[in-house]
């Protein structure tokens, strides 16, 4: 294992924050003597939160602007070797923290990836867990580790108990993900279709709200069948396919 | 920075079902190219994109992009997938002049970057480029890395606005939708004359007839007459959309096949128009046409109820068109009176053919 007490690793917060924490936890380690956070307007918050639950450890942590690093590692002219996670947050985060590293340093910092291999749909499980390699060593690599539902709920700002209050709602520490499984109402096939559009509408508003608080791709969302009669209800569930919200008919 | 060649070579990632964005990237970086060298494209895909992606198709797209003194000249290469990129590496060698077009995927990018940087440090490469093409379409960052007179390496970044450059037959053609360009046959001062008389009278089937006989149809009996009314209110919605200065295209009678089976046969889900403006961003609308019958003066409450229930269909509207949905904005095309019943439309625009003008200006 490598020495990394004179490295720092800068890791992107995006709009999923528990996968950026998850990657902290996966790299303890690796011993790196810092762990800088990379956050947006949109993500300060939750950044924050990250460092709060992950706790002081032998580990020097730092928040900052994606667009400040520079002045950080200009600060920080001890760290011997720069490195970059990218896979969390939005590609110009990405882009610009690789330039700005750079330009401060005048070498460039060594990329890390997270990297999952999935069936072959593309968005079923991952098939060989998920690692973290380094791309200049792609032998180095660690697995990325699970973690539980109450170290999700914090940096998701949703409190345990209404995680465990609201129906259908669940995390899975395997897949480090919430689910949300949308029951069809059990008298469906006798409402009228205003009813059903009301129900329509408040399940999108109900996903819209949960995806902007706990990030789109730390929650997978399921539904049952709608039934295929009456007719319109093959229209709500094309609806909710358009809205990723899949489960057919019967 | 020392001596800087100019971009020769621009690398894109062909993403899944998305052969506007290559296509559209492709298009800005080569529009900022004022060399008067050739430059050429190279097109990495991977068999699952193939898969839902017609590379051909967009490779020969991509062929008739110009630049000065011609076109792209396009090599296209098959990369590993998404599973096997760690293992089995990127099939990429970096030139001198080489551009890297900032594509969707994180792990494309981490390791295009990685080439890029050893190529600069090992193989003495001079400048490369990445160029990224922001969301809103009209922003572009470059960025030219290099070696540093003083020492090490340095990026410079240089960013500005340029026109859109979307095109809707591009955006349209991985999405499996089937539609028709507008007619053009319809008289402006004609239109004019209809649009006018639509907006002044409050109720009544003249501005039916005389939508009609602007169309070329005759009125019939029955329940088509409404089929009818609604295919010519369409047309013509269709017109005053691709005659307006800011619509660079539009396509109605927009098609996608839908989930419900009727007599064996499924059933298609059609949308009346989809346009894209000059400034980049995409419209979905829908044409109402209602309240010619004397029914918004005896059954208000009905016009409403039923000018909501489409409003709020228009609101969550999702078509299979990869585009940032930041850029989409929403319409319904409707009579002047049930425009004046609409109630609370939030988001989406809501307007009369006379009022259509107006709304797309600042589109």
């Amino acid at each position: 294992m490598m020495d990394g007490e004179n490295e720092a690793i800068v890791v992107p917060v995006g709009m999923s924050p528990v996968h950026s924490f998850r990657i902290l936890k996966s790299l303890a380690d690796r011993d790196f003597g810092m762990v800088i956070l990379a956050v947006s307007d949109q993500t300060q918050a939750t950044g924050q939160a990250i460092l709060d639950v992950f706790g002081d450890g032998d580990t020097e942590t730092k928040l900052t602007r994606y667009d400040n690093i520079a002045k950080l590692v200009e600060r920080n002219s001890g760290i011997e070797q720069w490195n970059l996670l990218m896979g969390p947050g939005t590609r110009s985060m990405a882009i610009t923290l690789w330039g700005e590293i750079l330009n401060a340093t005048g070498d460039f910092p060594r990329i890390w990836v997270d990297h999952r291999r999935k069936t072959k749909k593309g968005k079923g499980k991952p098939i060989g867990g998920e690692d973290i390699v380094n791309l200049a060593d792609r032998k180095e690599r660690y697995k990325i580790v699970p973690i539980g539902d109450e170290y999700a709920c914090a940096i998701s700002g949703i409190g345990i108990e209404e995680l465990r209050e609201t129906e259908g709602l669940s995390w899975k520490p395997l897949y480090s993900r919430f689910f949300y499984h949308i029951k069809v109402p059990s008298d469906a096939k006798g409402m009228a279709s205003s009813a059903g559009r009301a129900w329509e509408e408040e399940v999108a508003r109900n996903v819209k709200e949960l995806r902007d608080r706990l990030g789109r791709h730390a929650l997978e969302i399921s539904r049952d069948p709608v039934p295929s009669e009456p007719k319109f209800w093959l229209r709500i569930g094309e609806r909710l396919d358009d809205l990723g919200i899949k489960g057919g008919s019967k | 920075m020392t001596a800087i060649t100019l971009p020769k070579r621009l690398v894109a990632v062909a993403a899944p079902k998305n052969s506007a964005l290559t296509l559209s990237s492709l298009k800005n970086a080569a529009s900022s190219i004022k060399s008067g060298e050739p430059v050429s494209a190279l097109i990495l895909y991977d068999a699952s994109v193939a898969k839902v992606t017609d590379i051909d198709r967009l490779a020969t797209e991509a062929g008739r992009i110009a630049v000065e003194g011609g076109t792209l000249e396009i090599e296209t290469r098959e990369i590993p997938v998404i599973n096997d990129l760690i293992e089995q590496g990127l099939p990429y060698e970096p030139r001198e002049g080489d551009c890297i077009l900032v594509p969707a995927m994180q792990l494309h990018i981490a390791l295009l970057l990685k080439r890029l940087g050893w190529a600069v440090e090992y193989m003495h490469l001079g400048t490369v480029y990445l160029c990224q093409t922001e969301p809103d379409g009209q922003s572009v960052e470059w960025k030219i890395i290099g070696r540093n007179p003083e020492g090490g390496f340095a990026v410079k970044t240089i960013s500005f606005t340029k026109p859109s450059h979307d095109n809707l037959e591009w955006i349209l053609a991985d999405s499996g939708l089937t539609y028709k360009w507008p007619e053009t046959r319809f008289v402006d001062s004609e239109v004019e004359e209809f649009l006018e008389l639509e907006e002044r009278l409050v109720d009544g089937e003249s501005v039916t007839y005389a939508l009609l006989g602007l169309v070329g149809l005759k009125p019939v009996r029955g329940g088509k007459m409404g089929l009818r009314v609604g295919t010519a209110f369409e047309e013509v919605t269709g017109h005053c959309f691709a005659e307006h200065d800011s619509i660079v295209s539009v396509v109605i009678n927009v098609e996608v096949d839908g989930q419900a089976v009727i007599a064996g046969k499924k059933v298609k889900r059609e949308e009346d128009v989809v346009a894209l403006t000059k400034r980049g961003n995409l419209i979905y609308a829908s044409c109402k046409y209602k309240g010619r019958s004397h029914s918004a003066l005896s059954r208000p409450q009905t016009i409403a109820a039923s000018m909501q229930k489409e409003v709020s269909r228009v609101r969550s509207l999702v078509l299979p068109i990869k585009f940032p949905k930041e850029r989409i904005h929403r319409m319904v095309i409707t009579t002047t009176p049930a425009v004046q019943l609409a109630g609370e439309t939030g988001e989406v625009i809501v307007t009369n053919l006379a009022g259509l003008s107006d709304s797309l200006k600042h589109l």
